[in-house]
């Protein structure tokens, strides 16, 4: 099933941006103009966009850890 | 006759009280808080009856605590206005006492009795909602409902904490599975309430952004969310059962969003995508569990 990361991360990331770019766009405005209020709208979404490639890093290294076989009593190498 | 009188108001009292929880959208909270308990092992009853009434408590004082907070607003929309507060049958300081005496049990219930893990999450959950959501995103920003998803999103932690004692990497992805659910599910509902929320002067996506570009973020959370739950099976997490289902789940859902997108007048498509992505959450969790234990 490791085949699915990469095309699930893709996608997953591409609707994070595409959500990132209507804020940075300006088609998903803030509440009130000013330039301040626009950052803050940004930051609100960066937010998750980090959280989401942190998420996806450490399953990337949860995939690459090398799978650990408990030894099974009685079995000599 | 007296009598009479106050038995009606005492059960008008503790019907207000129940009323305060919002015991309709606990429910769901519950859900995504027993079925990761079950996902992360086997616990007792005793727990499991525990984390219940303790997530009940929490989530119960955090919504009666919002509607101290929100009683200005409360009466100007159709939705919220015969709440206690603004209906005159409560003061808001007794709403307040209320629901800061349910966080208060609820965090000494779950420390004593499951770990102390437990309860700061919980409690965590409580603090989000009401100081980040409500207290401050609310009424400032559109994006209100993703950041403050995040509340709602606690208890998946909370369950897999009561069972385990810590929090690993399915129980960030059960969190992340709540939090990129909630603008889909709510901005449904905001779609529906938008005068609502425009008389009252909360700054929801369809108020500030439009319909259609709600609708559009809509469709790309529905995306997001799809591809997050397949995620988990790519590391073993969970196995066939579960991938079949939450392709077959969240195709329901995207197929809901973009008949919504469609549909002219799309109202009715709007309260199905409301509904279903309740039952779709629930099923989600309820689904997982599934996989884990055959």
């Amino acid at each position: 099933m490791r085949s699915l990361f990469l095309p699930a991360a893709i996608i997953a990331l591409v609707a994070q941006f595409a959500v990132l770019w209507a804020v940075i766009a300006g088609r998903a405005p803030a509440s009130s103009p000013g330039r301040p209020a626009r950052l803050a709208e940004i930051a609100w979404v960066v937010l998750p966009t980090l959280v989401l490639i942190g998420v996806l890093f450490l399953t990337w290294n949860r995939m690459a850890a090398p799978v650990v076989v408990a030894p099974v009593a009685g079995v000599t190498a | 006759m007296s009598e009479v009188v106050a038995n009606q108001r005492q059960r008008s009292l503790a019907s207000d009280l129940v009323m305060l929880t919002k015991p309709r959208i606990i429910s769901l909270l519950l859900v995504t808080t027993a079925a990761p308990m079950y996902i992360a092992g086997s616990p007792s009853w005793f727990t499991l009856l525990i984390v219940m009434v303790g997530g009940y408590l929490m989530a119960g004082g955090a919504n009666a605590v919002n509607m101290y907070i929100d009683q200005d607003i409360d009466d100007r929309m159709a939705r919220t206005r015969l709440r206690p507060i603004p209906g005159g049958r409560m003061t808001p300081r007794s709403v307040l006492a209320f629901g800061l005496l349910l966080a208060v049990a609820a965090t000494w219930l779950l420390a004593r009795f499951v770990n102390v893990l437990t309860a700061a999450l919980a409690l965590g959950g409580f603090y989000f909602y009401v100081f980040i959501y409500t207290r401050w995103l609310k009424r400032t920003t559109p994006q209100n409902i993703v950041i403050g998803g995040a509340a709602g999103a606690f208890p998946p932690l909370v369950g897999w904490a009561a069972t385990t004692g810590t929090v690993d990497l399915t129980a960030i992805y059960l969190f992340l599975i709540v939090f990129y659910w909630t603008p889909p599910h709510f901005w449904a509902l905001a779609l529906l309430k938008q005068a609502d929320y425009g008389r009252a002067g909360v700054p929801m996506a369809p108020v500030v952004w439009g319909e259609r570009e709600t609708m559009d973020q809509m469709l790309w959370y529905t995306i997001l969310l799809i591809a997050l739950t397949v995620l988990p099976v790519a590391y073993g997490a969970f196995g066939m059962v579960y991938l079949v289902s939450t392709l077959a789940l969240g195709g329901a859902l995207l197929w809901g969003v973009i008949r919504m997108r469609r549909s002219k007048p799309w109202t009715g498509a709007a309260w199905w995508v409301y509904k279903y992505s309740l039952l779709y959450l629930a099923l989600l969790f309820v689904a997982m569990v599934v996989d884990r234990k055959i």
